[in-house]
């Protein structure tokens, strides 16, 4: 993948900073913003016009018991689901960064050069490349999420939480543009709780995620916004 | 507590105390359940959303970088992004981008802190919006509200996809005249 040149970066800005530019094409601007302060003020401009916008948008007043419930969602995370959430933010950084240190060892002077961006943008974790989606029952009911990090190695990882489910379940990828997953893993549910973790070739935009069960229904499933 | 700057609130909210969060739920509610209720077009789900967004503000409250914008703004990308997600998974189609701006600046209820710096900043950027041609507008909320990309634009405005993308790059770089020399002077962070 070669770098975007300055000129399609700046062509390309209001795209990113809207958060709808192509992965591919987010991918090779970050590569050129990494070492053109230039861009990268322009694209964080950008991103506060973006944000900004949606300060117009319009109030409404909840429905009773809306105050109520949103603050007992918060306040309802105890302190082991915090321990727990912590576990799989730093599940899925440390399945990256060690992933990244194998890079780093065994690649060209080029890979650990992107492999020092890659760490940058882990760490910074401000260009939108860790996406995050709501895993699902088949009735839609929430069951976990599925993270993903978009780069020229893309990783996915899904963190089970259901209220049931046992055994071994098939992880199924299916691309936007096709109707056909492949199955790509394993993963055991013991209670409802499991996860798993991959790199992937797919393109993340648009990407179905399933969890399969033994007769091959589609027991949980999540899908990424597409381009 | 009720007076509290709107970033004293989050930081309150990051350490889990009671009445911080609150009064952050109760300053921020109708804006987030608006903002849900407008891209989702559905009750339930708007609830869902917006429950969602201040649990995730939660969450990340120690992510929150103020040089990148006040504390709504914050907010409300949470809201958008987890609106977008939600109506991805259920194929919902966008409502009409001119309901949105048809209904008006909120009157915001917002902390002393966003009142001085974001004020100024809404009407702003509202003036500037209300200048851009129709097609600049409606390619520009299809965007930044709804996450639609510029060939989603093109498909639904039946332009070509040069055009859409040339439509949302006028309309942001418009928008982001406007607001730059206001940018310069608040933001000394």
């Amino acid at each position: 993948m070669t770098e975007a040149t300055h000129d399609e970066v700046r062509e390309l800005a209001p795209e990113l900073a809207l958060g709808i530019a192509a992965g591919e094409q987010r991918a090779r601007a970050l590569q050129h913003m990494a070492s053109c302060a230039e861009c990268r003020t322009l694209v964080d401009e950008l991103s506060r016009t973006a944000d900004s916008m949606l300060l117009l948008g319009p109030q409404k007043e909840p429905p009773i018991g809306f105050e109520s419930q949103a603050i007992g969602r918060v306040r309802g995370m105890r302190p082991r689901q915090r321990l727990k959430m912590a576990a799989a933010v730093a599940s899925i950084v440390l399945v990256a960064i060690g992933a990244t240190a194998i890079i780093m060892q065994t690649a060209s002077s080029r890979d650990r050069d992107l492999a020092n961006r890659y760490l940058a943008l882990l760490e910074g974790r401000s260009h939108g490349e860790l996406f995050a989606t709501p895993l699902r029952t088949a009735d839609g009911g929430r069951a976990g999420q599925v993270f993903a990090y978009e780069g020229s190695s893309n990783w996915i990882f899904i963190v089970i939480g259901a209220r049931s489910g046992n055994g071994v379940h098939d992880v199924v990828l299916t691309p936007h543009a096709l109707g056909t997953g492949s199955t790509v893993g394993h993963v055991r549910l013991v209670d409802g709780r499991g996860s798993w973790g991959s790199t992937t070739g797919l393109d993340l935009r648009g990407l179905r995620v399933q969890l399969l069960d033994s007769q091959g229904k589609s027991a949980f499933e999540a899908r990424f916004p597409p381009r | 507590m009720w007076a509290a700057s709107d970033e004293a609130l989050l930081a309150g909210l990051a350490t889990g105390d009671a009445d911080a969060i609150a009064a952050f739920v109760r300053r921020f509610q109708r804006r987030v359940f608006g903002l849900a209720l407008v891209i989702v077009g559905d009750q339930g789900a708007a609830e869902d959303v917006a429950q969602e967004a201040f649990a995730r503000a939660w969450r990340h409250a120690a992510a929150y970088d103020a040089r990148r914008g006040p504390v709504a703004a914050w907010l409300l990308a949470i809201t958008r992004n987890l609106a977008i997600d939600a109506i991805r998974l259920r194929r919902a189609e966008p409502k009409d981008p001119d309901d949105i701006l048809a209904l008006g600046i909120p009157e915001t209820e917002a902390g002393p802190d966003e009142r001085a710096i974001v004020g100024e900043d809404v009407a702003r950027l509202r003036r500037a919006i209300s200048t851009l041609p129709e097609d600049q507008r409606r390619a520009l909320i299809l965007a930044a509200y709804y996450g639609r990309t510029a060939r989603e634009i093109s498909e639904s405005e039946h332009v070509p996809l040069g055009t859409a993308k040339t439509r949302i790059r006028a309309a942001m770089m418009k928008l982001r005249s406007a607001l730059e020399v206001l940018g310069d002077r608040s933001d000394p962070r």
